[in-house]
């Protein structure tokens, strides 16, 4: 065991304060838009927090700092696409604006409006499949961490995460978003603190020019240069990056809720603006902690995954280790009530409202809306337990989770643009229709099929593929149903 | 200092400087924030 019992202490006291401040907030929900979206509550500080927080997990770090570890510091390329697509939408408020001022819960409510309920239906399944499985390996490698950074038996781990996620469950279901912000905010404090706190102490502690000349001997010219030959990070993937974080930040239904919060449009730009740097930090700070573990970790792991945990271990003076495990529960802890939340509401108002509306002629109404997201939340969270324990891949971490949310972002994002901005008649046989969007969320998933052959394309070349493929989609179903079905004078143009 | 590591450096201190700074502003006026929107929940129960 590699916990004293002050640092148990720590993590217990963490633990209890998050349970009673998510349960607290459960007696201010009244209705589905304060369970879904807070009332639309959120200022600029809480909503950099919880956007944050929840998009920083264990798993974002073992991810990040396998790249960093198995690459270099040419792995640090990863941040820059983040940054300057922050950065755009919060100027220029593209998709973001539009989608603020129509006051929406879900994405696929955009769908409905634009295109129909059969394209809200593709548009919610495929969200729901991509989005599920790429949270399903969360807790198994979230373990591993946990497992490393304790050392606790295998045995035990099992039951660590079970607790973990149960008291997840239990603030978000209860709670809903308003006792996700409120708990994100306490788990922001803390993660800065042990981020920060790690990434200095380590800097020094290894030195510089310890650091390069070990990426430089270790991988030569690409652990410096990612534009270098054998790189995976070069031209093609900065290019599907700029895009695939286009998508990400505009319409993944676990980043829009937290805008979708937020008071008030100029409130949700701002947070984009701002986002643009803590979104560069929360990449390169754990790809440095990669190269860092590959300086200083004298054995080195046959899973790269290890190595973050193990270098934790040896960096962190005792009496530090609790409060470093606190903060990194803090940030997993924060990332599964958001995605639960979110993939949750997917399924219950994309795929069982829409069906039963389509079988009943009936809206669901909000009390039973409600029971569906909590019993989604459970099941979710079983198949998490099972998929988590048996995904294996040779991959990159970072590839397999890219190419798993892929499966519904190039589609999202072509026919979200399709629908707001050419989706009038002085766009023509271009004008956004149900058959292109159709079209673009299944050409745009072929890709992530292909990635799940036992031989396949590089990941990049498949992630561009995707965005290619969905534009040609939504381009020919639009004009095929443009010339065949014209939109009549006066109707609408599904 | 060779381009690339120089490089990396100034971005590694871009990002871990501006991310410090900005969790300073974040939990000084976040918590403003979240007094007022507990008030406004209590005020909302209180009132209906």
């Amino acid at each position: 065991m590699n916990l004293s019992a002050v640092d148990i202490a720590i993590v217990g006291a963490y633990l209890a304060l998050t349970i009673y401040s998510g349960t607290y907030a459960k007696k201010y929900i009244k209705d589905l838009s304060g369970f879904l979206v807070a009332e639309r509550s959120m200022g600029l500080n809480l909503g950099l927090a919880s956007l944050i927080s929840s998009e920083i997990g264990i798993i974002t770090y073992m991810y990040l700092a396998e790249a960093g570890y198995r690459n270099g510091l040419a792995a640090l390329m990863i941040g820059i696409p983040f940054f300057l697509v922050f950065l755009f939408l919060g100027r220029t408020g593209f998709i973001i604006k539009p989608l603020l001022e129509l006051r929406i819960m879900t994405l696929p409510e955009l769908f409905e409006r634009k295109y129909g309920p059969g394209v809200r239906f593709l548009a919610g399944l495929l969200m729901a499949v991509g989005g599920i499985i790429n949270f399903g390996v969360f807790p198994g490698v979230e373990a591993k961490f946990i497992n490393t950074v304790t050392g606790l038996p295998a045995n035990a781990i099992l039951w660590t995460m079970i607790v973990l996620l149960a008291v997840v469950l239990l603030y978000t279901a209860l709670g809903g978003m308003i006792s996700v912000i409120f708990t994100n905010y306490i788990q922001y404090i803390l993660l800065s603190l042990g981020m920060v706190f790690l990434t200095v102490f380590g800097f020094f502690k290894v030195g510089w020019p310890q650091i390069v000349s070990t990426v430089e001997k270790t991988f030569g010219a690409r652990g410096v240069n990612p534009f270098a030959a054998g790189s995976p990070f070069g031209w093609t993937f900065f290019f599907w990056q700029l895009l695939f974080q286009l998508s990400v930040l505009t319409i993944a239904p676990y980043i829009t809720m937290r805008i979708f919060s937020a008071k008030d449009s100029r409130t949700g730009t701002r947070i984009f603006t701002w986002s643009s740097v803590m979104f560069l930090a929360r990449a390169v700070i754990p790809v440095f902690w990669g190269v860092l573990a590959l300086s200083c970790l004298t054995v080195k792991p046959d899973d790269p995954l290890q190595a973050l945990p193990l270098m934790i271990v040896q960096l962190t003076p005792k009496g530090l280790l609790g409060l470093m495990l606190a903060a990194f529960l803090a940030a997993s802890m924060s990332t599964y009530a958001s995605y639960l939340l979110s993939w949750s509401s997917i399924i219950a108002q994309d795929l069982v409202g829409v069906t039963y509306k389509r079988l009943s002629g009936r809206r669901l109404d909000d009390r039973r809306l409600l029971i569906v997201n909590r019993a989604t939340m459970a099941g979710i969270i079983v198949f998490m337990i099972w998929w988590s324990f048996s995904f294996k891949s040779e991959e990159l971490l970072f590839f397999y989770l890219l190419l798993a949310v892929n499966l519904f972002l190039a589609g999202t994002l072509i026919s979200a643009v399709f629908g707001i901005y050419f989706h009038d008649a002085r766009f023509g046989l271009l004008r956004g229709r149900s058959w292109g969007a159709a079209l673009a969320f299944v050409l745009g998933a072929v890709p992530t099929v292909l990635f799940f052959l036992p031989s396949h394309p590089p990941v990049s070349r498949l992630g561009i593929w995707s965005y290619a493929l969905a534009l040609g989609g939504m381009v020919v179903g639009s004009v095929a149903q443009n010339i065949f079905k014209p939109v009549p004078k006066t109707g609408d143009a599904a | 200092m060779k381009l690339w590591p120089l490089a990396w450096l100034i971005l590694l201190a871009l990002g871990v400087g501006g991310f410090a700074a900005v969790s300073v502003m974040i939990a000084v006026k976040g918590f403003g924030e979240l007094k007022a929107i507990l008030k406004k929940l209590k005020r909302d129960e209180d009132g209906g």
